[in-house]
């Protein structure tokens, strides 16, 4: 039995979903370590019980190996940060010893063994899911803006699901993922970047043992759901095509997710039911206690970092030099009265 | 004692009144008294210790009062002081007192206080209210009390003073739920001796509480227009139209015992003339405290289904036209909007094309509801035909268009849907005017559709940049976005409708649970009833099942009802059983609650009891009897049952044999139809695969396995399948332990060949669907099959049921199979000389009498592969056929397949043989 570790990165705002993620794996996959890498702040008024979630470790980006921490987080927005410090966490684990590492998105489910996926890591150092596994046809012009041209733009890897092995190109491809990330994790779409993912298009050019997963059980998702027909077994194995499901993408919970499920699942109901499911879950694990803001969208005097703020500040070098901690508001009002004043 | 200070002289006083030296007690205590006078604890002793010594002293009520008067927030001197009152006849004095009491704290002894004391008063009604709160409070000893209610009920006295003594009660300070429980009271005693205005007041009050009560859930409601008031009825519906608007007419119903899931159809009137049918969904329930769990439903009647086609008359101007409401098929219940139609409402309602239907317009309403064309211009402006439309449809109004829309006139009009158009819009036929141009022009932006497929609002709120241009959305999608595969109607529609709706059985029984007011029987009054029926020889079966077998026409019902009089002829003593509480589920609450059951001996019925007294009486003569007996347990249905009160009886029956039925799934899964959320068959995989996870009763499912393996792992079970798909299914998928299965149908068919083949009575062949209009029973292929081939000439279409679908080319046929008339599915398949069933159950049936009585009555069958005992049905007597999807059933009716099981048909003849069912329990037994 391999040491894998399992983690998922996000922020309060998504624990629920994560808590779904977590119990989901730990379900069918007693035996994976999960963590979850939380950027937020410890709230005084919401003090945790971290034992009684169904977290195995609980680590804070603010603790991660980053130089000038709060200067590189203030540069991103939720999203970009939380897809940020999946690379540095991946090296994190790497140095610890974990023999595997699979990064999850917090809004996947899982619904069986990742067996399959372990033993791939066996042969091969890095594992990534293609967003899509067949061509649309050339009359449906919505899926190929859809799917097709998405991919082009966002990256053919969905980086909601990654595995490394612990080995030399497995560290290899996760130094080199994670110093992008800290540079380059932005979505600036018109500048070839997207967080996280549109740079792992470059990754089977790199890494020669990576993997590309063609299962269809794999990341299911609104993007793919047009070529996977989902069915239940009188067994009670959820199939896709003719895999099992191993983990679901449940992406924008919402009417946007479900208007794009439904332009593509159309009547296969049973994606109906798996999506009923998980707002069920999601509800279970809501927790109304939790804040409502994201602790790295304000300045320490309270007003929200807007984006322009944030931009600016990503790229204008003087700016960092000067107010080294962008958030406080300290000295002079720091960067928050600077930007009030001189933008 | 100079010394001691007051606090220890008391703790002197109460340990010698501990000790019961009463004497010393009261010395010391009259001493105390003198040396501490303002002690409110020392007149509080001094009455004890009289009150303790039985001396009936005046005093008494004096050192009460003073203790009382010296502090008044203790709560024992107050209790003593009204029982006290109580007991010297001084009524009012009490009942104020109790009321003190229970204005701090809801006690029960201040309850039963109180209601002593009104029941000495004579105001049995309010003392009712006050005991049922007692009850309430305190449900574990509540034996005596419910005796005592049902006492004080049989004094009540005439309605107008109940009602009274309700009014009272509204000056109290009631909770916001407490206040409407009377208020719906106060309405329905009013409208029960047919005081309509008065009832229509308290009506409209309830209402309003009740949407105060949703809007503190955070329910937004529009505001009630028109009450309404109930007219008949049986106790428990109500409800009332609560709007006429541009849509329709919209109400909303309680009903206090329907099945929360069900759907209820009701029709709608004016003047006793039928406007249409609407079926309603539980829209949510309320817990009251006095009557458990209504059931909300609302209505509403859109005015495209309204059909009038010229009955009316709306001559008269000052009006006393009723709109009224009634449950399908029934007569016991009326709902009538309370303002008369005025003549503003008429007026109103004609702007939505509603009374121009009646042909018998006023002068006045012709004027302003008809057409804007002025007398005599009429002939000249008719226009021909528009291309394409339908026969007796004249375009008498011309739409202007420009080239534009000319121009889209031109592309959508082959996949515009004239006929559907002008059927579902009447206004538009009632402007004469050219659809197609209406939809252009006006109907896409009110959300009409061109078409059955086609929905104009799902593809402008799902295509926002469509909506944004402005265009037409139909013309669009034909030009357009069609070829780029946009989406125009909900996919799934029913199932999604159905997973947005789902909760747990356990979630479901919260809302179930109720407080009735039914007596117990207690342990001497069972004893004495039981002493009659027994003799030491006597054998007994103890029948158990989800409600009271004896008073239903359903399977099970019907089933237990034939086992009695079985049973009865082989001299054993009949008793049933079932939960006094009815649930969706296994009753899961916790060990120590005392579980009720209600009752009947030989088919009579005693009352309620609980588990601990029939385990108690019957501990007892099993203790004392012979041998030379049989005692057998048979449960039928363990819905509402709880596992630890029948293993007590179990064990206290000391049971020869124990025999299970298996009716339904039950004992697979708590969703004993095995239906995965309620939709699709499952086949009930083990419960940690993830096709079992992701459905909504999974939890439930584990929790009910749980408590079933203790069931059986104590009860050695003999299993009786009224099927032998039945017992497959259970044998393949449980794994609960078991003594045996045997397979034992309630009825059998038999098949004749006829001398001559019957001959065929129409030239159409009349296919019928029986009973509830539910997808998980075909209903949706019926509807489609009707849609396709209704307008063939080949095929006539029928629905026989408490529903009308109210759906194109579909005829509905009320039937109601009852005790009295068991047999009404079989005389009305027969009457209509109906030749096809459709039976799409897509679970397996356990049996299906439906299928049964349409072959009884000449019919051939059509079902559904996975219909379980209907398949068998088919594949044993060669009477139907078998689809698998909606493509094949089509396939069945536009290919020869129909025609051929006809023929094959009409050779045989079938008649029902009664089962051996409860015999095979006796074989085993003898």
């Amino acid at each position: 039995m391999s040491d894998v570790h399992v983690y998922t990165s996000c922020n309060y705002y998504y624990l629920d979903r994560a808590k779904v993620l977590a119990t989901s794996l730990k379900r069918h996959n007693p035996n994976y370590t999960f963590w979850l890498l939380l950027t937020d702040y410890p709230d005084d008024v919401y003090s945790h019980d971290w034992s009684a979630e169904p977290f195995d470790k609980v680590f804070w980006s603010t603790d991660l190996p980053v130089q000038n921490v709060n200067q590189w987080m203030f540069k991103h927005d939720v999203v970009e940060l939380c897809t940020a410090v999946k690379g540095p966490f991946l090296e994190y684990l790497l140095a610890q010893g974990c023999e595997k590492v699979i990064y999850l998105d917090p809004d996947i489910a899982v619904f069986d063994s990742l067996g399959s996926i372990e033993r791939l890591l066996d042969t091969y150092s890095i594992v990534l899911t293609p967003h899509q596994l067949e061509p649309e046809s050339k009359h449906e012009v919505f899926a190929i803006q859809d799917n097709e041209l998405c991919s082009s733009l966002h990256g053919v890897f969905n980086l909601g699901f990654v595995a490394v092995k612990n080995n030399k190109q497995g560290n290899q491809f996760a130094t080199w993922w994670s110093d992008r990330l800290q540079a380059f994790c932005f979505d600036e779409k018109d500048k070839g970047i997207f967080v996280d993912q549109k740079l792992c298009d470059l990754a089977p050019c790199y890494f020669s043992e990576l993997y590309i997963l063609r299962d269809y059980g794999c990341n299911v998702a609104s993007w793919n759901l047009g070529h996977r027909k989902i069915k239940i077994t009188d067994e009670g194995t959820i199939l896709v095509k003719n895999d099992t499901l191993k983990f679901y993408h449940f992406t924008k919970l919402g009417p946007i997710g479900d208007i794009m499920t439904e332009r593509y699942a159309k009547d296969n109901v049973e994606v109906y039911e798996l999506w009923a499911w998980y707002k069920r879950k999601v509800i279970e694990f809501k927790d109304e206690r939790l804040p409502k803001t994201w602790y790295y969208g304000y300045y320490a005097n309270g007003e929200k970092v807007t984006n322009e703020a944030r931009i600016l500040y990503r790229h204008r070098k003087d700016l960092q030099n000067y107010f080294t901690d962008p958030y406080s508001t300290e000295k002079d009002g720091g960067y928050y009265q600077w930007f009030l004043v001189n933008a | 004692m100079n010394e001691k200070t007051a606090i220890q002289v008391f703790g002197d006083i109460k340990a010698l009144f501990h000790d019961n030296k009463l004497d010393d007690a009261l010395e010391m205590a009259e001493l105390a008294l003198q040396l501490f006078p303002d002690e409110a604890e020392g007149h509080y002793l001094c009455a004890e210790i009289y009150r303790q010594k039985g001396i009936n002293n005046d005093q008494i009520l004096g050192y009460l009062s003073r203790a009382y008067e010296l502090d008044s927030h203790r709560i024992e001197y107050i209790g003593r002081l009204a029982e006290r009152c109580f007991m010297e006849g001084k009524l009012d004095l009490a009942i104020s007192y109790y009321q003190e009491i229970l204005s701090r704290e809801p006690v029960v002894w201040g309850y039963i206080g109180l209601g002593n004391a009104l029941e000495m008063k004579g105001e049995f009604n309010v003392a009712a209210l006050y005991f049922q709160r007692a009850v309430d409070l305190n449900p574990n000893r509540s034996d005596a009390l419910l005796a005592r209610l049902e006492k004080i009920r049989l004094k009540q006295l005439n309605t107008l003073i109940v009602i009274d003594e309700y009014k009272k009660l509204i000056s109290d300070h009631l909770d916001e739920g407490q206040l409407f429980d009377i208020t719906k009271l106060i309405a329905l005693l009013y409208a029960g001796i047919c005081e309509t205005t008065e009832a229509a007041y308290f009506y409209q009050k309830v209402a309003e509480l009740y949407e105060s009560l949703l809007a503190d859930y955070g329910v937004e409601n529009p505001q009630i227009i028109h009450p309404g008031i109930t007219q008949s009825t049986r106790e428990g519906q109500y409800g009332c139209i609560r709007s006429v608007n541009e849509e329709g007419i919209r109400g909303w119903f309680f009903d206090m015992a329907a099945e929360p899931d069900a759907p209820v159809a009701l029709d709608i009137f004016l003047d006793n003339k039928k406007l249409g049918t609407v079926v309603t969904d539980t829209v949510d329930t309320y817990v009251s405290a006095i009557y458990g769990v209504p059931v909300r439903c609302e209505f509403s009647l859109k005015w495209s289904d309204v059909c009038l086609d010229g009955q009316f008359d709306f001559h008269d101007k000052t009006i006393k036209h009723l709109l009224t409401c009634q449950v399908s098929g029934t007569d016991q219940y009326l709902l009538v909007m309370a303002d008369p139609v005025t003549l503003e409402l008429l007026e109103e309602w004609s702007k939505y094309g509603f009374i121009d239907m009646s042909g018998h317009i006023s002068d006045r309403y012709e004027s302003t509801a008809v057409t804007d064309t002025a007398e005599g211009e009429e002939d000249e402006s008719v226009v021909e035909p528009v291309a394409g439309l339908i026969a007796d449809y004249v375009v008498t109004k011309i739409i202007e268009l420009d080239d534009s829309l000319k121009y889209q006139y031109e592309k959508i009009k082959d996949g515009f849907d004239i006929s559907y158009y002008l059927t579902k819009y009447p206004e538009v036929r009632k402007e004469q005017v050219d659809p197609i141009a209406h939809y252009l022009t006006v109907g896409a932006a009110k959300g009409f559709d061109p078409n059955l497929e086609f929905e104009s609002k799902y593809y402008l709120d799902n295509n926002h940049d469509v909506k944004d241009s402005g265009v037409n959305p139909f013309y669009h999608y034909i030009v357009s976005g069609r070829y780029e595969g946009r989406v125009y109607k909900p996919f799934a529609a029913a199932e999604r409708k159905t997973l947005g709706t789902l909760q747990t059985l356990e979630s479901r029984a919260k809302h179930w649970l109720s407080r009735d007011r039914n007596p117990l029987v207690g342990k001497s009054i069972l004893s004495l009833l039981l002493d009659k029926f027994l003799t030491d020889s006597t054998s007994i079966v103890l029948s158990v099942s989800h409600d009271n077998a004896m008073s239903g026409v359903g399977g099970i019902q019907l089933a237990i009802q034939q086992e009695l009089e079985l049973f009865n002829a082989e001299g054993y003593l009949y008793i049933h059983l079932y939960p006094k509480q009815p649930l969706p589920i296994l009753d899961l609450s916790e060990t120590s609650r005392t579980f009720y059951y209600g009752m009947s001996l030989n088919g009579t019925w005693v009352g309620f009891v609980s588990s601990d007294c029939l385990v108690e009486v019957f501990s007892d003569y099993s203790a004392n009897y012979s041998g030379d007996k049989e005692w057998l347990m048979l449960v039928h249905s363990l819905l509402g049952c709880n596992v630890d009160s029948l293993l007590a009886l179990h064990s206290a029956f000391k049971f020869n044999q124990a025999y299970l039925w298996l009716h339904d799934y039950f004992m697979i899964c708590p969703q004993y139809t095995l239906l995965r959320n309620d939709i699709t068959y499952c086949n009930a995989p083990k419960i940690d695969k993830a096709g079992c996870e992701i459905c909504v009763y999974h939890d439930d499912r584990v929790k009910h396995l749980a408590q079933f393996e203790i069931l059986f792992g104590t009860i050695p079970f003999s299993l009786i399948a009224p099927s032998a798909v039945a017992a497959q299914i259970f044998v393949d998928k449980t794994t609960l332990p078991y003594k045996n299965v045997v397979v034992s149908p309630h009825r059998y068919l038999e098949k004749t060949l006829l001398p001559v083949p019957k001959a065929k009575k129409h030239p159409e062949i009349r296919v019928a669907y029986l009973g509830q209009l539910v997808g998980h029973k075909g209903w949706f292929e019926f509807e489609k099959l009707a849609e396709t081939f209704g307008t063939s000439g080949k095929y006539k279409f029928y629905v026989f049921g408490v529903t009308n679908p109210e759906v194109k080319h579909i005829t509905h046929l009320s039937v109601h199979v009852s005790n009295t008339d068991p047999d009404a599915m079989i005389t009305a398949l027969k009457d209509n000389a109906i030749d096809v069933v459709v039976l799409g159950s897509k679970w397996p049936e356990t049996f299906c009498f439906t299928a049964h009585e349409a072959l009884v009555s000449g019919a051939a069958l059509v079902a559904h592969k996975d219909s379980g005992n209907v398949v068998a049905l088919i594949q044993q007597y060669e009477c139907g056929q078998i689809y698998d999807n909606i493509q094949q059933l089509v396939a069945m009716f536009s290919g020869g397949a129909v025609d051929q099981l006809l023929e094959a048909s009409k050779a045989y003849t079938y008649t029902l043989k009664p089962g051996v069912m409860s015999a095979c329990v006796l074989e085993n037994v003898n």
